[in-house]
């Protein structure tokens, strides 16, 4: 289980890479971008999760000694941060990719005909 | 193999595949074997976070049985602890890392003035967003499901030291409600929004100030923690959360203004 949690959380942060290299669509890259953190946070995630421990929580039903019954909560709280991060950084982006089109008129990020030299 | 599209897609497979294949050579393997697996708790718990005892104080718990530092049975009702949020995550973002979150905020205050300069102006020629009127659900939807979203985002970030949560969801909610009066064509007081963020960032302010001027640090705890499990308990992590959950509800309120006007 340990081992699948890890790998889909690296095969999604890869998904990301890949489509930020390939795709062309400002939206495109964006939402792989966003793809790319969700990996990353699950796998920041994962590092403090176990399968015998309880949520970080202090309730009434715990009966174990509480220092190992948890998974570790500090991978959570900077997953939180890295969330909220993410969340700006997407709407940063939303703003240029407004911007940009508002400039040029599309989404993709083809040369245009001002550019000279350009592939087509 | 000419067509321009086909080699960029292998291109970046061969790029991501060699980048994966570092990855999980860096990652998996020790001489061999895999180095990630299943692993106890206890080898890479914060336990002194979990214990609340990062200075050192022994608490005073009203539990059971307790039988020593490293073995504490915390229950509802412990007394004395150093923080009293019965959310481990919850006492790490908002009292043990209180300061990173300051710094947290601040860069979700920093992304939504970089929104709002980057937003462009009105005088171009296409209307990048086209919006219709609502039809008769939303319209008369919107304010009831908008009272209900401010009220679940209060009570969010409310709990968010008894129950998972806290200031950012809680805020997060309150700017969905804001989201559903923007689709459904109504207006909201932008410069409420603007005053409520500006107060809620002093008061953050304020706290921080007050943890350095009686404790001696800045964000130090300076409020009575109280009894673990109950409402008014664990300090300065609901005054933060109530802190956050407005700023971040009045921040990400005002970039869906800004970007849902019509005009865009």
């Amino acid at each position: 289980m340990f081992t699948i949690l890890y790998t889909i959380s690296l095969v999604l942060a890869l998904i990301g890479i890949f489509g930020m290299i390939s795709q062309k669509n400002l939206i495109k890259i964006l939402i792989s971008l966003n793809i790319l953190e969700t990996g990353v946070n699950l796998f920041l995630v994962t590092a403090g999760w176990s399968a015998e421990a309880k949520v970080p929580i202090i309730t009434g039903k715990l009966g174990l000694p509480a220092a190992v019954n948890f998974v570790d909560p500090l991978p959570q709280a900077l997953v939180l941060t890295s969330i909220v991060i993410g969340l700006g950084i997407t709407a940063v982006a939303l703003a240029l990719i407004l911007r940009y089109y508002r400039k040029t008129g599309s989404l993709t990020l083809e040369p245009s005909e001002f550019q000279a030299g350009g592939e087509r | 193999m000419s067509n321009p599209r086909i080699s960029r897609y292998i291109f970046s497979l061969i790029l991501t595949v060699l980048l994966g294949y570092a990855v999980f050579a860096a990652l998996g393997t020790q001489g061999g074997t895999l180095r990630f697996g299943p692993h106890s708790p206890a080898s890479r718990i914060s336990g002194a976070m979990i214990e609340k005892n990062i200075e050192g104080a022994r608490p005073n718990l009203t539990a059971k049985n307790h039988t020593g530092p490293s073995n504490v049975n915390f229950a509802p009702g412990s007394k004395g602890l150093e923080n009293g949020a019965a959310n481990i995550v919850s006492s790490i973002v908002a009292d043990y890392r209180s300061f990173d979150t300051f710094g947290e905020v601040l860069v979700l205050f920093a992304a939504v003035t970089g929104f709002m300069l980057l937003l462009p102006d009105k005088k171009g020629k296409n209307k990048g967003v086209t919006s219709e009127a609502p039809n008769f659900v939303l319209a008369k939807a919107a304010p009831i499901v908008f009272a209900f979203a401010m009220i679940t985002g209060v009570y969010i970030s409310f709990n968010g030291h008894l129950t998972p949560g806290g200031g950012f969801a809680g805020g997060a909610v309150i700017a969905t409600g804001i989201l559903i009066l923007v689709l459904s064509g109504n207006e909201f007081n932008s410069q409420l929004l603007s005053l409520t963020e500006t107060i809620a960032g002093l008061l953050f302010l304020a706290v921080g100030a007050a943890g350095l001027v009686l404790k001696g640090n800045f964000l130090q705890n300076v409020i009575p923690t109280g009894v673990l499990g109950y409402i008014f308990s664990s300090g300065i992590v609901l005054a933060l959360n109530l802190i956050i959950g407005l700023k971040v509800g009045a921040e990400l309120g005002s970039l869906i203004l800004a970007g849902g006007k019509k005009e865009i």
